[in-house]
């Protein structure tokens, strides 16, 4: 008889000793998104419950990296010390992530295997050249975020980032119909290095320009390698466009998206380099 | 499947489905219906609970997963039997009820707010009421209700 | 005074903040079985068979029910009373479906999630029929939109043309003629219980309706035309309304749920999801609207030309009504000399529209107090001068059904306002340039205070001593969450001496209560409050011959305060002369009044906004925010405060984002939840100032007047204004959506 029956594994050698029994597996660490009404939610196999895993929670710093465990909550990130001076863009992603209720049940792991094209925690992920721990029957390895692709039985159980001394700055800003508890519409990812004043290592990952998050080199091009200025900003502005414009060339909300990164950008760009968006600096393309 | 819940400090056991959600557990096998269903997408946060006392949507926690922490819902607030708490004499006496339903969402995305931060400002309490839909108040009686609670406890600790 | 004008707290608070308050999804009875509907997903269709055996087939189902099982009686869900003449055009379950969420069937079944399941089991054939989906095409299209099915189905349903004055004379005679086309949403209400209604045999054979609603005689007039049952086996009860906003002024669900008691012989509960509350409820009518204002160069509106073509969906309700009652709003803000206008309503297979707090008024003024902006920027008038020349002053009769405004204070709601607001010195301010725009804006509004004269505005109000000392009030009443109950209670405490907390109101009971015409039209404070009032007076009076009797004193020595009846001999509470006069075998004072209304004053507001324009995102934020009401004066400051407060999040809603996006080439609502449905949280919302007028209307119960619905209606004109200060834009297309605004730079 088809059943969903309920594992509550408590290590990581449990959930791969599940891995090759055989039944559909189906992954539940916050339930946010499975339980959303509407959305058909699994009727067989077995439903496997990430919260008890100990060894899938947590962010600490090993070697040259930060290990998140990947049924660590939204919530955690947001508020993790570490995470707030290594990699700033994924704590303000974390912190404008749903709504409270949403952060202290939400993963980090499923915001991820989910990949909703607005998933906010993407961009800043993304752009720290992320890598994955990846766990099915056939055991445990290591993907980049950018190679990652859900498939069902296929465990993510740890986000790995580069953890570079000194910290790069990072930023993380996003658009959608309200300020919070919001779907975006657009979201932006920028790190960078100065040095002399001089940007250096920027990289640029937008969200929801596609079904996927994008890297935009035409604006890393644009503003990388040069100080901050009016016509630096200008060109970069140019360049935030003109991505827009090939990501979604033919989408109506094409005319919007284009200038709208335009503002995200610069609201990056003034956080990661301790200015305010209403400094003279951004006047310009105004 | 079965499993044991505890409900503003008293045990109870529970048998529901393995993705039944916590709201329908509490209100339908519980019989606490303070928490309401609003949306059953965790968008109008009426169904808010707390969880080891940080506030999440009953309806997008499956039933089983709440084994073993602590469920605290509206009715488990009060200063005593027939009592209310001191958020909840706020809300009423500054005005910040008016229909009532998504009243007992927002009373505990407040006490969990006031949990983890005693001392909010204005843009904190919004902050943490942003997944709390009203359409009665305009929120502006509710953030002053927390302010009025917060400041009051604040009194009496010191 | 005691108890009115006192911010006394909701005397049920206690109930909704513990939790207690039982809500219509919160309660069970013995036996009670669930329906869950089948809803069309096609914009207009033949109903061709419905293949129910999967269902069936599921163990806990109990039958489903589709227009081959109904009655196919024709019914109007706007009816507010049995007899009342409307246009005919639904039923339970109808051969065609005519709008993308339409009635197709009820599953019933032992739990909601049965139910639901096997309602997703069901599988229907449909044969497709030309959809109607915009205003436009239906006002290109006159006649039949139905077959064969007339005078239903029928557009446009209404035409209303006024003309008032000399308005081709006053045009030629204009020193500035503008002209402005405003478009406004379809929003839905989004209170936050959804619709839900239980039913249940009682004895004798007839059916009890529990139903969250603004009249259960409006309830028991629609069942009984749906269902055939006749009036007098339907007893309808009023559960706690977790909101309404007009969205549960027609009864849905309540055909059906008394459908299926009946036949079952079981009491049935239906609860809609979030996504069935949007698409298969009632929605506010989007409006298109042209209006052209002449100006004298002084500032003086010297004629309007109005034409407004509203949306109504795919069923009448009370769309008829639309045109009239926007006119209605219309006419009485401004002292205009000459005046044309031309409503149309007109059928779309899209979801009804409905009562909506404000009802049409929303949507006229924000066609008139946004083209009045912009006339006033060509005269290079500021905008509340132009106002303050051309608001109507008290007493002031409107030219349409030429009643008077009563004792309305628009102007003092402007002008002080404009004081608070510190208007002239932010207006003088020099325009941004940068990419955050400040700007400010203002609306001026009025709205109605009750039917008069459409209906008859009567209301009985039963009152009584009980042994104890309360005093138990019997009408018909429907609080919706606005704190009605408490200011009727504040009122009729007042009078008698007591504390609002020892009225007891009974909740409208089609057995118990004498007939009113229920929450709605913003009646409640001006028209059952006097009633109230009235009836509360003559219990006093009942009560003082009774302990003048008890002290050994003369009744008109006799006053009623603090819970007593004094005189200069003595004193006693109400309990103990309740107590006495049952020792001597009396009847317990009581009094009953009907009060019938004779005027319909206005009541009148003056919002202002401030906001900030992100030319870059298209993103507004509003930053400062004061609204100015005339409400005669405040029973409950508080709830008063409360009310506007409201108002004012649903039209900033209204303004920026609200709209439940009716896809114009495949019906389909593409905002059918609340994550796709954008309503203002609390981050979204400024801190909110609010004024009080209290100039006193002689006509209300204290001087009180209406403010829950007006509270809404200048919101959006407001915050739009203001954005087109910001801007020097001419935006006029509601929501002002973040593409609009980019489009407009």
């Amino acid at each position: 008889m088809n059943m969903l029956t309920v594992a509550r594994p408590r290590s990581l050698d449990a959930i791969s000793a599940l891995m090759s029994d055989g039944r559909p597996l189906h992954f539940i660490a916050g339930g946010t998104d499975m339980l959303i009404a509407g959305r058909l939610r699994p009727k067989d196999g077995i439903l496997v419950d990430l919260g008890q895993v100990a060894e899938l929670s947590g962010i600490s710093v090993v070697g040259q990296h930060i290990r998140i465990g990947a049924a660590t909550t939204v919530a955690r990130l947001a508020e993790d010390p570490v995470l707030a001076a290594r990699l700033p863009a994924l704590s303000q992603a974390a912190a404008e992530c749903g709504a409270v209720q949403i952060r202290n049940r939400a993963t980090i792991g499923g915001n991820i295997a989910e990949a909703a094209p607005a998933a906010d925690l993407l961009p800043p992920l993304w752009v720290a050249d992320a890598r994955l721990e990846i766990r099915d029957h056939d055991g445990s390895r290591l993907v980049a975020i950018a190679d990652y692709i859900a498939s069902p039985g296929r465990l993510i159980t740890a986000i790995l980032l580069p953890d570079p001394d000194p910290a790069p700055k990072s930023g993380f800003a996003k658009l959608g119909s309200r300020r919070e508890l919001t779907i975006s519409k657009l979201n932006l990812a920028m790190l960078m290095r100065q040095e002399g004043g001089r940007i250096v290592d920027l990289r640029i990952v937008a969200g929801a320009i596609g079904p996927r998050p994008q890297r935009l080199k035409l604006a890393e091009a644009a503003l990388g390698g040069r100080f901050l200025s009016p016509k630096a900003l200008q060109l970069f502005a140019k360049a935030l466009s003109d991505e827009v414009d090939t990501a979604i060339p033919t989408r109506s909300s094409r005319v919007w998206k284009r200038r709208a990164i335009v503002g995200l950008g610069y609201d990056v760009i003034a956080a990661m380099t301790g200015h305010s968006p209403r400094h003279p600096l951004f006047a310009g393309a105004a | 499947m079965k499993f044991n819940l505890t409900v503003n400090g008293r045990t109870a056991v529970v048998e529901a489905e393995p993705l039944e959600p916590l709201s329908t557990v509490l209100r339908d096998r519980l019989g606490l219906r303070g928490l309401k269903e609003g949306c059953c997408e965790g968008e109008c946060g009426a169904c808010t609970v707390l969880l080891d006392g940080a506030p999440v949507h009953a309806c997008l926690t499956p039933g089983f997963q709440a084994e073993g922490r602590d469920i605290t819902t509206i009715e488990g607030l009060g200063d005593g039997p027939g009592l209310l708490s001191g958020i909840q004499r706020a809300f009423v006496e500054v005005g910040a009820v008016q229909c009532g339903y998504c009243t007992p969402g927002m009373v505990m995305a407040a006490e969990g707010l006031l949990r983890a931060n005693p001392d909010p400002d204005d843009a904190e309490i919004r902050h943490a009421l942003a997944g709390n839909i009203c359409r009665c108040t305009g929120y502006d009686s509710i953030v002053r209700a927390i302010a009025t609670e917060a400041a009051s406890r604040n009194r009496v600790s010191a | 005074m005691g108890q009115v004008h006192q911010r006394v707290p909701l005397i049920d608070g206690a109930e909704k903040v513990g939790g207690k308050l039982q809500y219509l999804a919160d309660m069970t009875m013995p036996g009670m079985v669930h329906g869950a509907l089948v809803l069309s997903p096609r914009p207009h269709a033949r109903v061709v068979s419905l293949n129910a055996a999967a269902a069936l087939a599921l163990p806990g189902v109990i039958g489903v029910w589709w227009h081959e099982t109904v009655p196919q009686l024709r019914y109007n869900s706007s009816i507010w009373y049995v007899g009342q003449v409307a246009l005919n055009d639904e039923a339970m379950f109808a051969p065609v479906v005519r709008h993308v969420g339409d009635r197709v069937a009820v599953v019933v079944a032992r739990t909601a999630a049965i139910a639901c399941a096997a309602a997703r089991a069901i599988t229907v054939e449909y044969a497709d029929l030309p959809a109607i989906l915009t205003a436009d095409a239906a006002a290109a299209n006159p006649g039949s939109v139905g077959e064969g099915e007339a005078p239903a189905f029928c557009n446009p349903i209404d035409h209303v043309k006024f003309v008032h004055g000399n308005p081709d004379a006053a045009f030629a005679a204009a020193d500035l003629v503008v002209e402005t086309l405003v478009s406004t949403p379809r929003s839905h209400h989004c209170a936050v219980e959804p619709h839900a209604c239980l039913a249940y045999p009682e004895k004798g054979g007839r059916i009890a309706i529990v139903s969250p609603c603004q009249s259960v005689f409006a309830v028991q007039a629609v069942v009984a035309q749906a269902t055939g049952i006749a009036e007098a086996d339907l007893h309808v009860m009023k559960s706690p309304i977790g909101g309404s906003f007009g969205g549960k002024a027609e009864p849905v669900l309540d055909p059906i749920c008394a459908f299926l008691a009946a036949t079952l012989g079981l009491p049935v509960r239906i609860v809609l999801s979030r996504r069935e509350t949007f698409v298969a409820t009632r929605t506010r009518s989007a409006m298109q609207g042209r209006m052209r204002i002449a100006m004298s160069r002084s500032g003086r509106i010297m004629a309007r030309d109005t034409v407004a073509l509203v949306d109504v969906g795919a069923y009448s309700t009370g769309g008829n009504y639309l045109p009239g009652s926007m006119l209605q709003r219309l006419v009485r803000l401004y002292d205009v000399p000459a005046e044309r206008y031309d409503g149309r309503a007109v059928y779309t297979n899209t979801v009804p529209s409905g009562a909506f707090r404000g009802y049409g008024s929303p949507q006229i003024h924000a066609l008139a107090e946004i083209s009045l902006d912009l006339a006033a920027r060509e005269l290079g008038i500021d905008p509340v001068t132009i106002r303050a020349r051309n608001l109507v002053a008290p007493d002031a009769i409107e030219p349409w059904q030429g009643l008077s405004i009563g004792n309305g204070r628009g102007l003092d709601c402007l002008s002080r306002g404009a004081a608070m607001f510190d208007w002239q010195a932010r207006w003088a301010r020099r325009r941004d340039t940068g990419r955050f725009r400040r700007g400010i804006g203002v609306a001026a509004a009025t709205h109605i205070n009750g039917c008069y004269p459409g209906e008859e505005e009567a209301t009985s109000v039963r009152m009584r001593l009980l042994p104890g000392g309360m005093v138990e009030l019997v009408s018909a009443l429907h609080d919706l969450g606005c704190g009605s109950d408490t200011t009727l209670a504040q009122i009729a405490a007042e009078v008698l001496g007591l504390k609002a907390h020892q009225i007891g109101i009974t909740p409208a009971d089609s057995d118990l209560c004498p007939y009113d015409l229920g929450t709605r039209a913003s009646r409640m404070t001006y028209i059952v409050g006097e009633a109230v009032r009235r009836t509360a007076l003559a219990l006093a009076g009942e009560i003082r011959v009774r302990a003048a009797l008890a002290l050994n004193e003369d009744p008109g020595r006799v006053r009623l305060e603090h819970g007593l009846a004094r005189s200069e001999e003595g004193e006693m509470s109400l309990a103990a002369l309740a107590d006495w006069m049952i020792g001597r075998g009396q009847t317990l004072p009581a009094a009953s009044e009907t009060y019938r209304a004779s005027g319909n004053p206005s009541s009148f507001a003056a919002h202002f906004a401030e906001v900030e324009v992100d030319t870059f995102t298209g993103r507004v934020a509003v930053t400062d925010y004061l609204a100015a009401h005339d409400v005669g004066l405040a029973i409950n400051p508080m709830l008063v405060e409360g009310q506007i407060h409201g108002g004012i999040q649903i039209g900033i809603g209204y303004a920026l984002y609200e709209d439940v996006a009716i896809d114009p080439e495949t019906g389909q609502m593409r905002a059918d939840s609340f994550a796709r449905y954008t309503l203002a949280n609390a981050l979204e919302m400024p801190p909110l100032k609010v004024l009080l007028v209290e100039e006193g209307e002689p006509s209300g119960p204290f001087g009180a007047k209406a403010v829950g619905e007006i509270a809404t209606v200048p919101v959006a004109p407001a915050i739009v204004n203001a954005v087109n200060h910001a801007l020097n834009t001419r935006l006029s297309d509601l929501p002002l959506l973040p593409e609009r605004i980019l489009a407009a730079l």
